[in-house]
């Protein structure tokens, strides 16, 4: 297996996200908390073993507190405005009429151990699609993840990337303009302070824009290649992109939608919508002139990496079919979680990019670093 | 006793799985639900003041179960329909049990809350339907005699045999079916009035545990056993693992 | 014009003229430049001569981009802006700004220099070849993998070069590619720059107010003059320029032909000058022991040491893990200019702000006038102690100077006016309606300026207050400062220019690292290492710092 290289390199970020979805859907489909802490663990077994150094690739901490807060958040709102069912009493508090335009709002009231839990188990069931989340944010460059897009969406890449790193430049900005500010002693709060503190930052957020358009149109930025029906391509590539989205909306809804009579026509036009936007996206591509530097390739690694994602997804979906009690916390009455076989082989499967992907390179950093 | 209640009421719906015939409260207490089944309908009384819709549901007889998972806390089942692992989730927004409420021979008026956030008054009336949100299509029972009852599957046949399934298990569950056995009764002839209820048998009051008693099919969850210990070993070994790597590549 | 003729001219204006919408006047009028294949052409030109759009009509940004009406003709190798926009030069043309970072379009060095070839549609093959080339060329390869907002200035400017030159460009311009940068950063650039011309032959068109550094090197100099052009050999168009750097004021002053274009030329013209200063201090060396010592500033009373307007001690400041100040202790004298030098990022912006009060500090004491300014509410710390920032527009929020001057004088309880009539003394003549963002760098500066001034603080910092200033508006600036200094105000500014240090100040701190590394006297700390000397030192020697100094030295015989 020649191919399965363990020279370093970084993988490419949509076997990535591929593999996270995977375990996305996976927790999405179970309430079991033995289940969702298998999926923890195997996402930071992942991301520790494969991870850069790069900033990203930091923020996982971010996400995994994030998952911690959304937990508590739940059980706490559970308490204040839940709906409080279950036999086991955890908590005695009075409950709280309100008036009739807050119907269907429970403030407060006994707390039992049956909604408690359920709550618990939804804040994991959330935190832990979140952590999945962030585990291929923390493993794949999100940027270059655009870079990976078809040529006909390069353009909506850029506008993205260029967004993201607008954003922090504005936080500076303001930042700077607010500190600005008492140098004129000018400590005012409230709505006037607004444009004072507003019209520098646009000022400055526009400025900042101008020039970043006019580098990227002296770069090349948007030429297309010339031809001379250009246009007439233009209006049939539009047309046919709009009119997929259109049908493949359609079909969308037909399929989600279980009232719908006419349930059987979503299948067959999602897929005709989805032929008409790929033609679409594929005729536009050939008017864009970009290359793509250094595209990460795709070998064995990746293949394995995506199909052990899918592993958990389909090992959920056989115990569902098999065994649909044991996905979920017992809770009427409540019983320890059982331990449903595929489901846990599938997220153990899941673990294997830890050990099969090549490791991560080195990231340069500049010697001489200087803080601006 | 608490702890196995749920398991006492499961009997109890077994025991009561049949569709049940019942009536409508007499008199001014007393909360009148009417369950309709996509096949039929049943209309039970669960008397004095029942503290919430679901605990209203409860008193008249019906077991429930309230739905776990993304849809916890959401009622899903009513004497064990629609059934067939239905309360892993949200029900759907098609088939799913639709909430009402109404005075005494009144209109339907479809509840802005869940039944567990809704306290009825006594001498109203809860409905239930399963569907799409339609409302019942029987009109609320009216207080007053002289309105025929436009139900005649209460038959005094059938009731007998509910009552006598509970006699032979003398627990919770059939206090439930003994109050709504004497409720059913008065209200089974069209001429009975309002007035003839409380002529009937003293209302059992409802054991205390039964606001928050839920009932489920606890078929599968109850042979876990002890898999759940090899799933924490599993989460331990994994974690270990993870926090090792971590170690490692700090210190490098 | 037949391809032959065209063969060695890179760039081509014919009578261009060049009007901005809602403009009375042309901001070029009716230019000819001819550029040939090969040259490093110099623009020099006062802050709104119309360098920039110049610069900007050689690639078509003029008009596509920016608007307004281009007549004549722009052909670039052949191809004219008027039918092709900037994207459709990009193969032709590079085109560095000011700012690196507001140009970047990526986060990493390695993908921004791919970034351009992408988008003509580059084969990877290709890509991969040439970013390796770009790397070595400008030396940043140990760089590739770096995020480019952790780069310093200096290497910054040149990944932005380097983005456009892996394109291959014919032609390269740079619009003031140094103007953000310190010294040494400068040196990175200004050094890539050159040898890029020596070993690649490409057409580099080039814009810099501080014309010292880069004059020595350039072909050809286009000095633009209220939009008109005028190009030839440098030390021609020097003779008349409205822009010159201190070797060429020096040679115009002692009258020496040709003018030297460098250092190097200069010391060997100004010969005779120091063989006299070397008479001179073997005369009389009782009358300069200090010899190479004496300020700028001939006759200043040296302040008394218990006259400090403001004393710091054990000041620090902290980002996060970062110290940027380290435990320093300062004391700023009334009536005296102090100049605060220093690298990027060695901590002076952050020591100005902890002097300020606004800005955190970590440990230390700060006392003006008995009372430490970080105790006092903002409106009256700045009665105290004033701050003009790096950037002074974020100061300003209101449609006109007229405005802003009327806020100015209700926050500092003053009567209408007042700021008004500093803004005059500073810099004459501004239209009170005109909107804060549509004035020169000198005048906005001057405005903030007025605006800090309308409080008279005792104690004036200034951040940068140079940067994208020109000659003129440096000397109007220390004039300013010096006024002020006369009337017993402490001044303390940081900047990376030597010669407005040389002009100005009295006396210079130097940090590194957030740590004072050398204090005392402008003179001696100026000629102490070659990094920081000004030109007519490096010419001269003896203490002689400006062509002011060299004029008080020698009025008598030269």
């Amino acid at each position: 297996m020649t191919s399965l290289s363990q020279l370093p390199r970084a993988l490419h970020p949509l076997a990535w996200w591929g593999w996270a979805i995977g375990l996305a859907v996976a927790a999405s489909m179970t309430g079991n908390p033995i289940l969702l802490g298998l999926i923890v663990v195997v996402v930071w077994l992942v991301v520790v073993a494969r991870r850069t150094d790069s900033p990203w690739a930091r923020a996982f901490r971010l996400y995994a507190v994030l998952g911690v807060v959304i937990v508590l958040v739940r059980l706490v709102l559970h308490v204040l405005v839940g709906l409080k069912w279950g036999t086991i009493e955890v908590l005695a508090l009075p409950r709280v009429a309100l008036p009739h335009w807050a119907a269907g709002i429970n403030l407060l009231g006994t707390v039992y151990l049956e909604g408690w839990l359920a709550a618990a188990v939804q804040g994991l069931q959330l935190a832990v699609l979140i952590l999945a989340i962030g585990g291929a944010n923390a493993l794949a460059n999100p940027k270059r993840l655009l870079r990976a897009l078809p040529h006909a969406l390069h353009e909506v890449g850029t506008a993205v990337v260029v967004s993201v790193s607008v954003a922090p430049q504005l936080a500076e900005s303001v930042q700077r303009v607010l500190r600005a500010r008492l140098l004129r002693g000018d400590v005012g709060r409230g709505l006037r302070a607004v444009p004072r503190v507003a019209l520098p930052v646009l000022q400055d957020t526009l400025d900042r824009s101008l020039l970043l358009a006019a580098a990227m149109e002296s770069r090349g930025y948007g030429a297309r290649n010339s031809d001379a029906t250009a246009a007439g391509r233009r209006l049939v590539t539009g047309s046919l992109t709009l009119a997929g989205l259109l049908v493949l909306a359609f079909g969308m809804y037909d399929l989600l939608d279980p009232t719908r009579s006419l349930s059987w026509l979503g299948a067959p036009l999602v897929v005709l919508g989805l032929a008409l936007t790929v033609a679409g996206m594929a005729l536009g591509g050939r008017e864009i002139r970009v290359t793509t530097y250094r595209r990460d390739p795709w070998r064995l690694p990746e293949t394995l990496t995506v199909l052990a994602g899918l592993a958990a997804a389909a090992g959920m979906v056989i115990s569902k079919q098999a065994t649909p009690d044991l996905l979920w916390l017992p809770l009427q009455p409540l019983a320890a979680p059982g331990l449903p076989i595929a489901a846990t082989i599938g997220i153990l499967l899941a673990a294997l990019p830890a050990f099969v992907t090549p490791p991560p390179a080195a990231t340069g950093r500049p010697r001489n670093r200087t803080p601006r | 006793m608490k702890r196995y209640l749920p398991l006492l009421l499961l009997v109890g719906a077994f025991v009561l799985a049949a569709p049940a015939q019942a009536a409508a409260c007499s008199g001014t207490t007393g909360v009148t639900v009417v369950v309709q089944f996509p096949d039929h309908t049943t209309i039970g009384c669960a008397p004095g003041n029942p503290s919430s819709g679901y605990a209203a549901l409860q008193e008249a007889g019906f077991s429930i179960a309230l739905a776990q998972g993304s849809g916890a806390g959401a009622l899903c089942e009513i004497d064990g329909y629609p059934g067939a692992s239905a309360c892993h989730t949200m029900p759907p927004a098609n088939a799913y049990w639709a909430y009402f409420h109404a005075s005494r021979g009144g209109s339907w008026s479809y509840s802005d809350t869940g039944g567990g956030g809704y306290d009825p008054a006594p001498g109203s009336v809860e409905g239930w339907r399963f569907g799409g949100g339609a409302a019942p299509s029987v009109p609320p029972p009216a207080r007053v005699a002289s309105t025929p009852k436009p139900t005649p599957k209460a038959t005094p046949t059938t009731r007998p045999t509910h009552t006598a399934a509970p006699v032979a298990t003398p627990s919770a569950p059939r206090s439930v079916a003994a109050t709504r056995t004497p409720s059913a009764a008065p209200t089974a002839s069209p001429s009975t009035d309002v007035g003839a209820a409380p002529t009937g048998p003293p209302i059992p009051s409802a054991s205390p545990g039964l606001a928050g008693g839920t009932v489920q099919k606890a078929s599968s969850s109850s042979s876990n056993g002890f898999a759940w210990i090899w799933g924490v070993v599993l989460i331990v070994v994994l974690g270990g693992a993870a926090g090792t790597t971590a170690l490692r590549r700090r210190r490098s | 014009m037949t391809d032959a003729m065209q063969a060695g001219i890179a760039i081509e204006l014919a009578g261009v003229s060049v009007t901005y919408a809602g403009a009375t006047s042309p901001v070029l009028k009716d230019v000819d430049l001819t550029i040939e294949e090969g040259e490093l052409v110099l623009v020099v030109g006062r802050t709104g001569s119309g360098k920039s759009t110049l610069l900007g009509a050689l690639n078509g940004l003029v008009p596509h981009f920016t608007g307004g009406e281009l007549s004549g003709s722009v052909r670039v190798h052949g191809r004219n802006t008027r039918d092709h926009r900037p994207r459709d030069l990009a193969d032709l043309v590079g085109v560095v700004g000011q700012d690196p970072l507001a140009g970047f379009v990526t986060d990493t060095v390695e993908e921004e220099l791919a970034y351009g070839m992408e988008q003509l549609g580059l084969a990877p093959a290709v890509m991969r070849k040439r970013v390796e080339e770009t790397l070595d060329l400008l030396g940043i390869a140990d760089l590739r993998n770096a995020p480019l907002t952790e780069l310093s200035g200096g290497q910054q400017q040149r990944v932005a070069i380097g983005a456009v030159l892996a394109a291959h460009p014919r032609v390269l311009v740079l619009d003031e590619p140094t103007s953000a940068l310190d010294p040494t950063g400068a040196e990175e650039v200004l050094a890539a720059i050159t040898r890029l011309v020596h070993d690649v032959a490409i057409t580099v068109v080039i814009a810099e107010h501080r014309v010292e550094r880069v004059l020595a090197y350039a072909d050809r100099l286009v000095h633009v003059v209220d939009g008109r052009v005028e190009s030839g050999l440098p030390a021609e168009v020097m003779v008349s320029s409205t822009i010159a750097p201190p070797v060429v004021e020096l040679a115009r002053w002692a009258g020496w032909s040709p003018l030297p274009m460098s250092v190097r030329d200069g010391w060997r013209a100004a010969a005779p000058l120091r063989a006299q200063l070397v008479e001179e201090a073997a005369q009389q060396p009782s009358r300069h022991p200090g010899d190479g010592f004496e300020t700028g500033r001939a006759g200043l009373p040296q302040p008394a040491a218990d006259a400090a307007a403001l004393t710091a001690r054990k000041l620090s400041v902290r980002h996060g893990d970062l110290v940027a100040v380290r435990e320093v202790g300062l004391a700023v004298r009334a009536g005296e200019i102090t100049a605060l030098m220093g690298r990027n990022g060695s901590g002076k912006s952050s020591l100005l702000w902890a002097l300020q009060g606004s800005g955190t500090r970590a440990t230390g004491t700060v006392e003006i006038g008995g009372a430490d300014p970080r105790d006092l509410a903002p409106g009256l710390r700045r009665t105290r102690i004033g701050l003009v920032p790096q950037t002074p527009s974020d100061l300003l929020y209101l449609p006109t100077v007229a405005g802003e001057c009327a806020q100015a004088d209700r926050e500092s309880g003053l009567g209408p006016g007042s700021c008004r009539q500093l803004l005059d003394r500073i810099v004459p003549g501004v239209a009170d309606d005109l909107h804060p963002r549509d004035l020169s760098e000198g005048q906005r500066l001057g405005l903030v300026l007025a605006i800090q001034l309308t409080a008279d603080p005792q104690v004036l910092l200034l951040d940068e207050p140079t940067r994208g200033l020109d000659y003129q508006a440096k000397s109007a600036l220390s004039a300013v400062l010096h006024a002020l200094a006369d009337r017993g105000r402490a001044i303390l500014l940081s900047t990376h220019d030597v010669e407005f240090v040389a002009e100005a100040s009295d006396r210079v701190l130097v940090m590194a690292d957030g740590e004072f590394v050398a204090d005392g006297p402008t003179a001696e700390v100026l000629t102490a290492s070659p990094a920081f000397a000004p030109q007519v030192a490096k010419v001269l020697g003896h203490g002689l710092l400006t062509v002011a100094d060299a004029a008080a030295r020698f009025g008598d015989q030269a």
